[in-house]
């Protein structure tokens, strides 16, 4: 089943001369458990396709279902609610609330949507265990490495029952081993079932992912084809 | 200041521009692909046995960051490539030879970037 489906999805910002058309006829389907990442350059749409997709922000046209609702047809409380229940986010400045320790932080997203305060915690310290930082749970934000702190990001994007996890450059700030240990648990998410769409102009990060989504002035141009085993690249010759 | 070593894909971005018809951010795209799902396999490796293995380890990463290098590059001409085409705002701005200094012409001549 598509956890994200998005069909001739298009941005328009501006009329008349001033138009832009941030996205133009965007097909994306996200299966549960797929992880894939969206490369471009500035301004090609794809902080814009993460925006619509995660119900932040409304199409100009198109359709977008995020497990299986129809996001144009709900409420913007059933929007809303969608969002804290199913849809996890990671931005490259981790947005972690300062005044909240690592555990306060992932558990606020379930104590928002109505958990009790006890369960929540609960369920945050197993995230945050999961995630190899139950020993940071106690430090608030500023007491934490740079690296740290977007785990804890990402503890708090799949905590609960979060089925679409979606990241803007999560390892923009990170060094390369923090950024590939971030990668690490987003993939390790999705093989536990969540869905994830990386936005992402490193190829290396964007490596990890099932498939490779193109963009370029708004449109989805071009995608890489499933991953084949190992032995292929005995058989390949130079890469250029 | 010594020559670049030739580069088979420069010299194919740099030919894919002289030809007729040829739309040369599609040229840099393919190779993009082709580059990004090479990354993809030699990360699946990494993935799978990189962490036990220190010396695999060691040399899927030299391998991804070569490789990454290449697609920077090819991001970078495709920006300068996309700039090019653009109508510039300045009258004055020009994309030809002329007026350079004769060591920049040597160069030129040297790396095969004739203007």
């Amino acid at each position: 089943m598509s956890v994200l489906e998005m069909r001739r999805v298009s941005r328009t910002y501006g009329l008349g001369a001033a138009e832009v058309h941030a996205l133009r006829d965007i097909d994306l389907m996200v299966e549960a458990g797929a992880m894939v990442a969206v490369m471009g350059p500035s301004g090609s749409g794809k902080s814009t396709l993460l925006t619509i997709a995660g119900s932040l922000e409304e199409p100009s046209g198109g359709e977008v279902r995020v497990c299986g609702q129809d996001l144009t047809k709900l409420s913007r409380n059933a929007r809303a609610r969608l969002r804290r229940r199913s849809i996890g986010y990671v931005f490259q400045d981790f947005n972690l609330l300062p005044g909240l320790t690592a555990a306060e932080n992932v558990a606020l997203p379930l104590e928002l949507d109505g958990v009790p305060a006890r369960k929540a915690r609960v369920a945050g310290l197993q995230t945050l265990e999961e995630l190899g930082l139950a020993d940071r749970a106690a430090s608030f934000p500023d007491q934490l490495s740079g690296g740290e702190r977007q785990r804890v990001a990402i503890a708090r994007a799949v905590v609960g029952e979060r089925q679409l996890l979606l990241a803007d450059e999560p390892s923009g700030a990170l060094d390369s081993v923090n950024g590939e240990a971030v990668m690490r648990l987003i993939h390790a998410a999705c093989k536990r079932g969540v869905a994830a769409v990386v936005v992402t102009h490193d190829a290396q990060l964007a490596s990890w992912a099932d498939r490779v989504v193109f963009l370029r002035d708004g449109r989805v141009t071009d995608h890489t084809l499933p991953v084949p085993g190992p032995e292929s690249l005995l058989t390949q010759g130079p890469s250029q | 200041m010594s020559s670049p070593p030739r580069d088979e894909l420069v010299m194919k971005v740099l030919v894919a521009l002289r030809v007729p018809g040829t739309d040369t951010r599609d040229v840099i795209q393919v190779h993009r692909r082709y580059l990004v799902g090479l990354m993809q396999q030699w990360t699946r490796i990494k993935e799978a046995e990189a962490e036990s293995d220190i010396g695999l380890g060691l040399v899927v990463d030299a391998e991804l960051f070569r490789l990454d290098a290449v697609v920077r590059w090819l991001d970078a001409a495709d920006g300068r490539i996309k700039r090019g085409a653009e109508p510039s705002a300045d009258p004055q701005a020009t994309t030809t030879t002329t007026g350079t200094t004769p060591a920049v012409a040597k160069v030129r001549r040297r790396i095969g970037a004739r203007g």
